[in-house]
């Protein structure tokens, strides 16, 4: 066994202690749980929302329902999957409550939103930052146009760096079956920023 | 991209810069907090725990079990107890005359229940004359009698009503005839509708916290059904029933009296109100089921009964109009379409079913800005730019004097098509309306033209100065057939000076004139103390509306559930209008007469497909025989396989799928080869063609076929298989070339000139017999294009 591997098991198992701890009843394990885990929940919500409160009450409302949930969950191995499940479906849930209102979302134009933080890269040299910004908002403009579910296997996958396997789980779908949403939804990506061209 | 191409690491890149770093501040103590005082659901214990599983995938594998050792028990018991008591009744639970330890929870239960009613026969009676009867058998099919009398002991009229189809018999001149009526209820579960006979909770249902149902779109409502307080115990029919009451909108007592096994509304009993709405002292009316016999019923019950005439759903509509007919004696769910009165068959001959036919769906081109329609008669209405915060848009329909019928609709209104006074103007010819007590949604046969306004990448719709187009919903509050209110949007901007949305939302009181526009101009509009909100889809498939109008719903807020708004239980009927030069020169109304009236406890499903033409695209590529394990290259993509199919009406299409376990769907893949074969299985081998993928699941020890038969699915040769998967089929589930979920599993693959492709129908739960039919009509209908 490599160091790397130790290392995630070692993770994993102490996940899955505090999974066990929460699922008695332990809200304080159950507080750490959400520590390691509330950015990426709100992350995954807001990529199907685009609405900071509406992600955030998504995110409440996914997290709480987790909680009281957890003593079903049998097997805590599978517990970031399923909570990516819920959370998926709360968002979507809000989603479709709010039907097809338009709605459009305005960010505050911050100092990060003006001088993006660079992301460390070996290939700086054959990239302005200014490249760099123009990409980068290529990809958000082209990404807000896609469909939820396309969104959320992207996210899962680019952002949160989940394997596919815990993908599928997470989306209720084959293996197979997220290979092909992920190829889908980076073709969707690319049709949406030639549109946005 | 500059040129660039798109690699893994730069959509990394530009999502983590496009995407929130962080959780808001606040956000993580204040879940913490909430779960140190909510109470956690406890799994049962033992191996019916496994039931309860939280995690979907590891809950089908003991469902399975479950199931297996479910039927053993079954069968066992029928040997001893005698098989004949299994099938004339459901399982039940024990029950218990104990209170209720969850009232809310109890009274919410009766209309979850309700979608699992076992075959049972029932009559019932009201307070007045009115009486009836219900039925309903295994399959969710349910026939509804009507009585003329309360002396009456034959029913002299019927409607059933199997999954969305509505059928039944009628009274034309005293003739009983059969009819299939041309629109279709909406909910395909047709239990739901028994509660709009035995008329749940009256009017207490519309008052905060006498609720019956949850609002299934408000996540963690909990606030529903929290006014309703226990009684005690009572027998109705000779059965035990729960006596609950809630105080309702007029501040007296709504009492329910709730079957304790099925949940069943067994006696309702509501406060009568006089005309100005105030309650009558000692006053009440009632529902009271008298008789309820549980068990199989004849299926002749619920067919065309032998030697009675057949008439056309066309020939029916134009009989009613032509009568003052009371909606409780038609067949269906009183809709009407009177547009285009012709003279009703007094005698009319028997014909053949009628044979469902794909909708056409109409182009979706714009409403032609110019030239204008000289033919087009001019509106009343005369509109200048100065004018412009004086005047609100779109005539008022003419009414009967007298009134006008009301028309309980359930969702879905389809609208005649070209009846808008100019054909120039499709965007303002409705083409439905659907409607459920918290919105309205209009389908039009053309969207606006679009505009392109560089202020807003969201602009949409008609330039108001060449097209000015509005939309809304007029309504009579106090049902006296005299339009109260009238709810509008247009594309006008809000104000000529403003670079905002270009749309602007009012309301106008039809008595008064007085309008009042939302305090921020656009969309959404909010009025004080009420209001609704409005909107035009950027983008609208064929099935989806092009306007919406939402008049109530429930806000998701860190305090909880909040309402707002108000329900949507009045009359009401929806209108179009396109101005030019200040003129209206196109008006559509739906209905053009009459009112529709949504149905209580029917909701608007997102993505509803209307019925009619629809094309998935499989995707594909040629991978070879090496697993895949990560992105497919550009270069071994296939062209795609185009399927086309008729789709009736009441699906859901476009996704997203995998939200409940009981969203039965049709699936469509390509099996490829060879990493499509379960990857834990060395035997047998999934190889390349068609036949060996029939040999492949003929000889693969995880799943039980049962049928296999060739077919042919738009010329090509195929196979239906019906399977069920065995132990340890879920081991393969990650990447099984065939879906299966436990129980019965129907498939088509087929083979399209050397690629196999599979048509599964989807479902963590069992398939009703209803949805089953319309997914193999769907399969017959297919085309494909490759």
């Amino acid at each position: 066994m490599d160091a790397v591997t130790a290392t995630t098991n070692s993770v994993t198992s102490v996940d899955d202690a505090l999974v066990l701890r929460a699922r008695t009843g332990d809200a304080a394990a159950f507080g750490v749980l959400v520590d390691s885990r509330i950015d990426r929940c709100y992350r995954l919500a807001w990529s199907i929302l685009s609405n900071d409160a509406d992600a955030a009450d998504a995110t409440q409302d996914a997290l709480l329902s987790a909680w009281r949930q957890l003593p079903r969950l049998r097997d805590p191995a599978v517990f970031d999957s399923w909570l990516n499940r819920i959370v998926a479906n709360a968002a979507l849930m809000a989603r479709r409550h709010r039907v097809r209102l338009r709605e459009v979302s305005v960010r505050p134009t911050g100092p990060a939103a003006e001088s993006p933080q660079p992301v460390p890269r070996q290939d700086l040299q054959a990239r302005t930052q200014m490249d760099e910004f123009v990409d980068n908002d290529a990809i958000a403009r082209a990404f807000d146009r896609l469909r939820p579910q396309d969104r959320m296997i992207l996210v899962l996958h680019h952002v949160e760096e989940r394997p596919v396997a815990e993908i599928a789980r997470s989306l209720g779908i084959p293996v197979g079956t997220a290979k092909w949403r992920l190829h889908a939804a980076r073709r969707a990506l690319e049709k949406a920023m030639e549109a946005e061209a | 991209m500059n040129g660039r191409s798109l690699t893994e690491a730069r959509i990394s890149e530009g999502l983590r810069a496009h995407l929130p770093q962080r959780a808001p501040a606040g956000l993580r103590e204040l879940i913490v907090d909430a779960a140190e005082t909510t109470t956690q659901q406890r799994a049962l214990r033992s191996f019916l725990g496994a039931l309860t599983e939280a995690d979907p995938v590891a809950r089908r594998r003991s469902l399975l079990i479950a199931a297996a050792l479910l039927l053993a028990v079954a069968v066992a018991s029928a040997a001893a107890v005698g098989a004949w008591r299994l099938l004339q009744r459901e399982s039940i639970d024990e029950l218990s005359l104990e209170p209720p330890d969850d009232v809310p929870a109890f009274v919410l239960s009766s209309y979850e229940r309700l979608l699992q009613l076992p075959p049972v026969a029932l009559a019932w009676h009201d307070s007045g004359s009115a009486k009836g009867r219900i039925y309903v058998d295994r399959s969710g099919a349910v026939r509804f009698d009507r009585f003329t009398s309360a002396d009456a002991t034959e029913a002299s009229s019927y409607t059933i009503l199997r999954g969305n189809r509505i059928s039944g018999m009628a009274l034309v001149d005293s003739q009983a005839v059969w009819v299939e009526p041309g629109h279709e209820a909406v909910d395909d579960n047709a239990r739901g509708y028994i509660r709009t006979v035995l008329n749940a909770g009256g009017n207490a249902a519309d008052a905060p916290g006498c609720e019956m149902e949850r609002d299934p779109s408000a996540v963690g409502d909990v606030s529903a059904a929290t006014g309703w307080r226990y009684i005690g115990v009572e027998y109705v029919a000779g059965r035990p029933t729960h006596h609950v009451a809630c105080a309702g909108k007029l501040s007296v007592d709504t009492d329910l009296w709730l079957d304790i096994e099925t949940r069943l509304i067994l006696r309702m009993r509501e406060p009568l109100a006089d005309d100005a709405g105030q309650p009558i002292p000692g006053q009440f009316g009632t529902i009271e089921v008298t008789e309820i016999t549980f068990g199989e019923l004849p299926a002749a019950l619920f067919e065309a009964p032998q030697g009675v005439a057949h008439m056309t759903p066309e020939a029916y509509s134009a009989y009613l109009c032509t009568r003052d007919t009371r909606i409780e004696e038609e067949v269906g769910l009183g809709v009407r379409d009177c547009s285009t009165p012709t003279e009703a068959e007094a005698t009319p001959p028997p014909e053949p079913s009628p044979t469902p036919m794909p909708t056409a769906l109409p182009n979706t081109s714009a409403c032609a800005v110019a030239p204008r329609d000289a033919s087009a008669p001019l509106g009343p209405l005369a509109w200048t730019p100065q004018s412009l915060k004086k005047d609100w848009p779109a005539p008022v329909r003419s009414e009967p004097a007298g009134g006008a019928s009301v028309r309980p609709m359930p969702p879905m209104y389809r609208d005649p098509t070209g009846d808008n006074g100019s054909k120039a103007y499709p965007c303002v010819d409705i083409r439905w309306a659907m409607a459920d007590t918290s919105a309205v949604h209009l389908k039009l046969v053309s969207k606006p033209p679009p505009w392109s306004c560089p202020e807003s990448r969201t602009c949409l719709g008609a330039d108001p100065t060449e097209q000015w187009i509005a939309y809304g919903v007029v309504t009579d509050e106090d049902r006296d057939g005299v339009p109260d209110w009238r709810y509008g949007i247009d594309n006008m901007p809000a104000d000529a000076a403003e670079k905002g949305p270009p749309r602007r939302g009012w309301r106008t009181n039809l008595h008064t004139g007085q309008t009042e526009a939302g305090p921020e101009h656009g969309d959404p509009v909010w009025f004080n103390g009420g209001g609704f909100r409005s909107g035009l889809p950027p983008e609208s498939a064929d099935w989806e509306p092009d306007a919406i109008f939402e008049f109530g719903g429930a806000i998701d807020t860190t305090q909880g559930s909040q309402k707002w708004g108000f329900e949507l239980d009045v009359p009401f009927y929806a209108w179009a209008s396109v101005i030019v030069d200040g003129r209206v020169v196109a008006t559509d109304y739906a209905p053009d007469s009459g009112w529709l009236v949504a149905t209580p406890g029917v909701a608007i499903k997102p993505n509803q497909f209307p019925g009619g033409a629809y094309q998935v695209q499989i995707e594909y590529a040629d991978l070879g025989s090496e697993p895949v394990t990560g992105f497919i290259a550009q270069e071994e993509m296939r062209p795609p396989i185009r399927v086309s199919m008729i789709v009736p009406h009441g699906w859901i299409v476009g996704g997203p799928w995998g939200e409940s376990d009981g969203n039965a769907h049709l699936e469509f893949n390509v099996v490829g080869h060879p990493w499509d074969g379960c990857p834990d299985t060395t035997e047998p081998e999934l190889g390349p063609s068609f036949d060996d993928l029939v040999t492949y699941l003929a000889e693969l020890p995880r799943i039980d076929i049962s049928q296999s038969t060739d077919v042919t699915v738009d010329g090509y040769r195929g196979k239906y298989l019906r399977y069920k998967p065995v132990d340890k089929w879920f081991d393969c589930f990650s990447a099984s070339p065939i879906h299966a979920d436990p129980g019965d599993n129907e498939a088509w693959i087929v083979d399209v000139d050397g690629v196999r492709v599979v048509i599964a129908v989807v479902s963590g739960e069992p398939v009703s017999a209803t949805v089953m039919s319309e997914a193999r009509q769907i399969v017959e209908s297919i085309h494909f294009e490759h």
